[in-house]
């Protein structure tokens, strides 16, 4: 592989990288501000779960993040990774039987 | 934004930009892309790698292994393909330079109007007058100046 090609893997992993952790920084936004509605459902009584409104409403757009950060990949991935693993193969010895 | 590149434009440029300059390495075709497409576009290898390995599947480039680099040819259909597509790269180029700049009058206005320090602060008649006097004068700079550009 020449160096133009490992900056373009490093530029794929960066932005992989990068993809996760928004989605996690996502995660912990959403899990701090809905325990902190349930302290406060808890701390007025209780009855009526009303913090399950935003808890799932919100979740429905944590899951497609992470489905787009985990699940989907842009063409430009996809080329490089089928192009990774070419020359996985092509690097790999022979099988010995 | 608006886009430089519009879908699939990219292996269009760089076909476009290895017919100039073949037998080329990625960092030469991103170069020559980044020449003629001018400031608006930030070129990465991460864009153009994908674009010679699509053309490479393609059977329109061809690569040898030189000196632990990539060099990078246009294969006979590559050449046929390259035809067609010739001027990609200078309609693209002229499409980046239309792009409006951020520094408009409007944006250097309002950037300085929310750097004013106290602005909510109530005036004074006198202030009020003095500051409205103040800003007829820079409007008038202002327009004289976009005048002189016609």
């Amino acid at each position: 592989m020449d160096e133009f090609a490992r900056a373009a893997f490093r530029e794929q992993e960066a932005r992989r990288i990068r993809r996760h952790r928004a989605f996690w920084l996502h995660f912990a936004v959403w899990a701090a501000t809905n325990i902190f509605l349930v302290v406060v459902w808890a701390l007025t009584g209780g009855g009526y779960p009303w913090f399950l409104f935003p808890l799932f409403g919100w979740a429905i757009g944590l899951v497609a993040h992470g489905v787009a950060a985990y699940g989907l990949a842009d063409v430009n991935d996809i080329v490089l990774q089928r192009e990774q693993q070419r020359m996985v193969q092509a690097d790999a010895p022979p099988p010995s039987e | 934004m608006t886009r430089v590149f519009r879908r699939g434009e990219l292996q269009a440029a760089v076909l476009d930009a290895l017919a100039q300059i073949e037998p080329a390495n990625g960092y030469a075709v991103m170069q020559e892309l980044a020449d003629r497409v001018g400031e608006s576009w930030q070129p990465s290898p991460g864009a153009v790698y994908p674009a010679l390995i699509g053309l490479h599947d393609a059977g329109l480039v061809a690569v040898t292994e030189r000196d632990g680099g990539r060099e990078y040819k246009l294969s006979a259909a590559g050449r046929r393909a390259a035809s067609k597509v010739s001027g990609t790269l200078e309609a693209v180029g002229t499409r980046a330079r239309s792009i409006p700049r951020a520094a408009t009058v409007a944006a250097v206005v309002d950037d300085f109007a929310a750097r004013i320090p106290n602005r909510h602060r109530l005036l004074t008649a006198e202030q009020e007058a003095t500051i409205i006097a103040e800003l007829d004068h820079v409007r008038r700079r202002i327009r004289e100046l976009l005048q002189e550009d016609n």
